[in-house]
């Protein structure tokens, strides 16, 4: 029942942004439909809470476990967050870029649809349900991406559909040797794709055969994830989609795909192909790491700063799965809560000081401090939250993965999580010291007729509303996320440790 | 007297024989001249692999693998190329291929692609049976040339022609092996597939609209 309403109600959101013939009840309904959409959200988590065992719905197609759980709060909290920015960015939009209204409309039912896909993608029961979620979540969201139609904007979109659907092929590939591994195995051939069954028959599968299906799942879903060296897609479309998108893509799509990974590496890791899974994970959260730090340092793009901090981020949160002791597990998935808010934080603000300055160049935006202080404070208290500094949640949660690799004596890793963190943490003070603190640029002529002011109402809300949740998670986990992390610990680390 | 061509034997040689007339067509559409040739050749070998999975069915004496291989000669035969060539006429891009390596070179390297994919195959532990093992090859092998097709081929259009080459053969090793998989995921793949090439048509008409070409080596504004 409660399922039922909570996949209806994008649906039913995103007809009736339909109707409104003015820009502001279109926001309105949005706003609304997604206050709803957590309030059914919290509803199926409370039950998930409840229960003792997963919850099974519709026959045996939907599954809801501590996991995906967390996942639903993710695209609850991020979804609601988005839709309030977006109510006074995309009106902003519309007096500048956006033609008529039927555009407009056509952003929030893509909106909506793309919160739905990735709800698919979280609740399903089948792997191959799950393949064609991830994939339904690139078809949607390239839209999203090429919303404005501009040469970059085409240009982002066609490299996303094109790397994340053969990234996908890939995935495929590895389902398709899960699924004969659980032939081989003299498996129940119906149930072979369905996650309860996989955990159950998990320890019998070849450890060869889960070996290599693990590669192809790990290739296909990391280029979803974004993880390095599959990463290219990333910068450019999330700096081309609209920023509400782009928190959305950053800070729910890519733990979407890591879900996927995560699922599957929890069947991996029943069979002795842990041996592999876990240097592997390591490897590329490694890669990642690095290769977000090169960029971070050396990037003039706002949004693309923040994209490649989202790459950072994966990589942390790759590096604390592949570390595999709870404690870092456990770090790992509250990071990724903690991440999703801070970047949502990171793009609202960074997005208000785009549409005053109109422009993504940091170099150009400058002195933020006196034209717009509340956005230019949360920018830059954000960037030193996203950098890993203390009172924030994400300093509580990266400590929780550093340490847990050390105690799980991967030395070397964490020594280089800790080189490049610092790394970061000097590239991300500098970037966004500069922008807020500091004079105005007097020589350009444009800034003279800058207003003072923020620029729209929406936008401070959406932005101080993630501020101060990071700042609470730090101090306090509430009961119920508490439980979802450590039935989900338990869950991930149960197999093997 | 009319069952006599579908024994055990005979149906293991004829399941070669389709193996390596789809082997041929991909390395076929590597080296065709034109975007037309490439959808028909595409389209062909669709129905071959429609075959295939007709003819495992029949040794499997299952009923799934007929549903599975009237979608693929549905879908693949008559919708994507349908849609394809309305998209190729549509964008009014120019019919002959452009490819970066040289199209007889491109046969030559699939054609070495395609023994590397037979080798390797063998390192994948799936035990078992003769049709498993050569599946398996041409698997790979599609994935392989799709793969090197995107790579070098200039235009956008080429590139999802490439995709479904990769797609095909990743459908390849599903014939193989899954022969009860629940219709609803089959279906749900298979819309994916159709919806994906209705997106990505979409999407060469909009870098057409956009750029005033298909000529992907334009698309290289965003860097860094």
């Amino acid at each position: 029942m409660e399922i039922v309403l909570l996949f209806l109600i994008p649906i039913l959101t995103a007809l009736f942004c339909l109707i409104p013939r003015s820009i502001q009840p279109i926001g309105c309904i949005q706003c609304f439909g997604m206050a709803l959409f957590c309030g059914f959200g919290l509803w199926v988590i409370q039950k998930i809470i409840a229960s003792p065992n997963p919850l099974h719905y519709w026959g045996n197609w939907m599954y809801l476990d501590a996991i995906s759980g967390l996942m639903i709060v993710l695209i609850c909290l991020l979804g609601f967050l988005a839709s309030i920015y977006a109510t006074g960015y995309m009106a902003n939009e519309v007096e500048e870029r956006i033609e008529n209204l039927w555009k407009l409309k056509g952003f929030y039912g893509l909106f909506n649809l793309f919160i739905l896909t990735m709800l698919m993608v979280v609740t399903t029961n089948s792997i191959g349900l799950l393949w064609v979620g991830i994939e339904a979540t690139t078809l949607v969201s390239a839209f999203l991406v090429g919303y404005y139609n501009k040469q970059s904007n085409v240009e982002a979109a066609w490299k996303y559909i094109i790397l994340c659907t053969v990234g996908i092929v890939f995935a495929f590939i590895g389902i398709i040797l899960v699924y004969t591994a659980v032939t081989q195995a003299g498996g129940n051939k119906a149930l072979g794709l369905s996650w309860d069954y996989l955990i159950t028959i998990g320890s019998q599968l070849n450890p060869k055969l889960i070996k290599v299906a693990f590669i192809f799942i790990l290739v296909g879903y990391g280029t979803k994830a974004g993880l390095a060296p599959m990463h290219t897609w990333l910068p450019d479309a999330h700096s081309e989609a609209p920023t509400p998108v782009s928190a959305l893509l950053s800070g729910v799509l890519l733990k979407c795909a890591l879900y996927g990974i995560l699922r599957f590496s929890m069947i991996a890791n029943l069979t002795s192909a842990v041996t592999v899974t876990q240097p592997l994970l390591i490897t590329f959260g490694l890669i990642s790491l690095i290769i977000a730090a090169g960029f971070i340092l050396v990037q003039r793009n706002i949004k693309r700063l923040l994209a490649y901090s989202s790459l950072e981020h994966v990589g942390i949160i790759t590096l604390g799965l592949g570390f595999g002791s709870p404690l870092a597990v456990f770090g790992a998935l509250f990071h990724m809560i903690n991440h999703g808010l801070a970047k949502s934080l990171m793009f609202f603000s960074a997005g208000n000081l785009t549409l005053k300055y109109r422009t993504k160049d940091m170099e150009r935006v400058q002195g933020a401090f006196q034209l717009m202080p509340l956005s230019s404070v949360a920018l830059l208290v954000g960037g030193l939250a996203l950098a890993g500094s203390p009172p924030f949640s994400l300093f509580i949660s990266e400590f929780y993965i550093l340490y847990g690799g050390i105690k799980a004596h991967h030395w070397v890793a964490s020594i280089l999580l800790l080189l490049f963190l610092i790394i970061i943490f000097g590239g991300l003070t500098y970037h966004f010291g500069r922008m807020v603190i500091g004079p105005q640029p007097t020589t350009s002529p444009s800034s003279q007729t800058i207003p003072k002011g923020e620029i729209n109402r929406s936008g401070p809300i959406a932005v101080l509303i993630p501020l101060a949740l990071i700042l609470l998670l730090a101090w306090w986990i509430p009961a119920p996320l508490l439980h979802l992390l450590n039935d989900s610990v338990r869950l991930i680390t149960g197999g093997h440790l | 007297m009319s069952l006599d061509i579908l024994t055990p034997e005979r149906i293991s040689q004829w399941i070669g024989f389709l193996v390596a007339i789809a082997l041929i067509t991909g390395v076929l559409m590597v080296g065709c001249r034109r975007l037309q040739e490439m959808i028909r050749l595409f389209a062909f070998q669709s129905f071959v692999l429609a075959l295939l999975t007709l003819l495992t069915g029949f040794s499997a004496h299952s009923l799934h693998p007929y549903f599975a291989a009237g979608i693929t000669f549905f879908g693949k035969c008559f919708l994507i190329p349908y849609f394809l060539t309305y998209v190729m006429n549509h964008v009014q891009m120019r019919r002959e291929v452009e490819t970066v390596v040289s199209l007889p070179t491109s046969m030559l390297l699939s054609g070495g692609l395609i023994m590397m994919a037979f080798y390797f195959s063998h390192f994948i532990p799936i035990s078992g049976t003769d049709l498993l093992s050569k599946l398996l090859g041409l698997s790979i092998s599609l994935v392989l040339i799709g793969l090197f097709m995107m790579m070098t081929r200039k235009k956008a259009f080429t590139e999802v022609i490439g995709l479904y080459l990769m797609e095909n053969g990743v459908y390849t090793l599903t014939i193989a092996t899954i022969f009860e998989m629940p219709a609803i995921i089959e279906m749900g793949i298979f819309l994916d597939l159709v919806i994906g090439v209705l997106v990505m048509g979409v999407w060469v008409y909009r870098i057409k609209q956009t750029f005033d070409t298909v000529n992907i080596e334009e698309l290289r504004k965003l860097k860094g």
